[in-house]
């Protein structure tokens, strides 16, 4: 009887569709957390550094701190599956693309300024965290 | 001081203590006798920096905090060399530059 023909080699560089859906899952959400942070900041008191006791009141009564703090648990299930499926030095430089989501949706939806200077800075550092990461993640000897 | 300068110098605070809260997560993992203090010292900086992070976005843009936060990499860095002994080769510190050059900017955009 003549053998199976073997099955084809998995294409290593193709992303597996969980990995996308989860990096893209971790950049959204990371989005999400900062502008409605930001928006539920806002909120606060402007004497908030002064009076804790009131801060704390207003934060415990505004219930966009909770969608926060559920957001936060959130992103920290969805990275955990990342990194089940993708080295961290590959994850984190993808991840770093919302530094330019957040700037993007905070204008459109918070009305903050897009300046060229603000582009430009946000590029050096998403050209900065690309770099740190293509260097080798374990520099400390063997134990 | 003005309020976005406040804001801006509670950013770099919260960077650093990010990176504090990174080395002892690291040392948790490297001393499992007492990973459970360094996890705890962890988890008191998180929430330290939480609430002076939101304390900065009341005075700054978060698209100008959010990406100031990124100091966190430099701060990790340069506390992971002198506390764990962790190296940075030229590549890494480049990044670092460009890091710093962009949070330079950042701030001066604020």
């Amino acid at each position: 009887m003549a053998a199976d023909p073997p099955s084809p080699a998995p294409d290593r560089h193709k992303l597996p569709t969980r990995l996308a859906l989860g990096l893209t899952a971790a950049i959204v959400l990371d989005t999400l957390v900062q502008t409605i942070w930001k928006r539920a900041a806002l909120t606060l008191p402007p004497d908030s550094a002064g009076d804790p006791a009131a801060a704390v009141r207003s934060v415990l009564g505004q219930p966009l701190f909770l969608v926060v703090g559920a957001l936060i648990v959130l992103q920290m299930v969805n990275w955990l599956k990342v990194l089940d499926d993708a080295d961290v030095s590959y994850a984190l430089p993808i991840t770093a693309l919302s530094y330019v989501s957040v700037a993007a949706v905070s204008a459109l939806w918070l009305h903050e300024a897009l300046t060229p200077g603000r582009i430009f800075g946000t590029l050096l550092i998403l050209a900065g965290v690309f770099l740190v990461s293509r260097t080798d993640p374990n520099t400390l000897p063997a134990r | 001081m003005t309020r976005t300068a406040v804001g801006l110098v509670l950013i770099v605070i919260c960077a650093v203590i990010e990176g504090l809260a990174q080395i002892a997560w690291k040392t948790a993992s490297m001393r499992p006798d007492q990973s459970r203090r360094w996890i705890a010292l962890g988890a008191v900086a998180y929430g330290s920096e939480i609430a002076l992070y939101t304390l900065a976005l009341t005075r700054v843009d978060v698209s100008i905090a959010f990406a100031m936060g990124s100091l966190s990499f430099v701060a990790v860095a340069i506390l992971s060399r002198l506390l764990l002994g962790e190296r940075i080769n030229w590549l890494r510190g480049a990044g670092l530059f460009l890091i710093l050059s962009g949070v330079a900017l950042m701030g001066e955009q604020a």
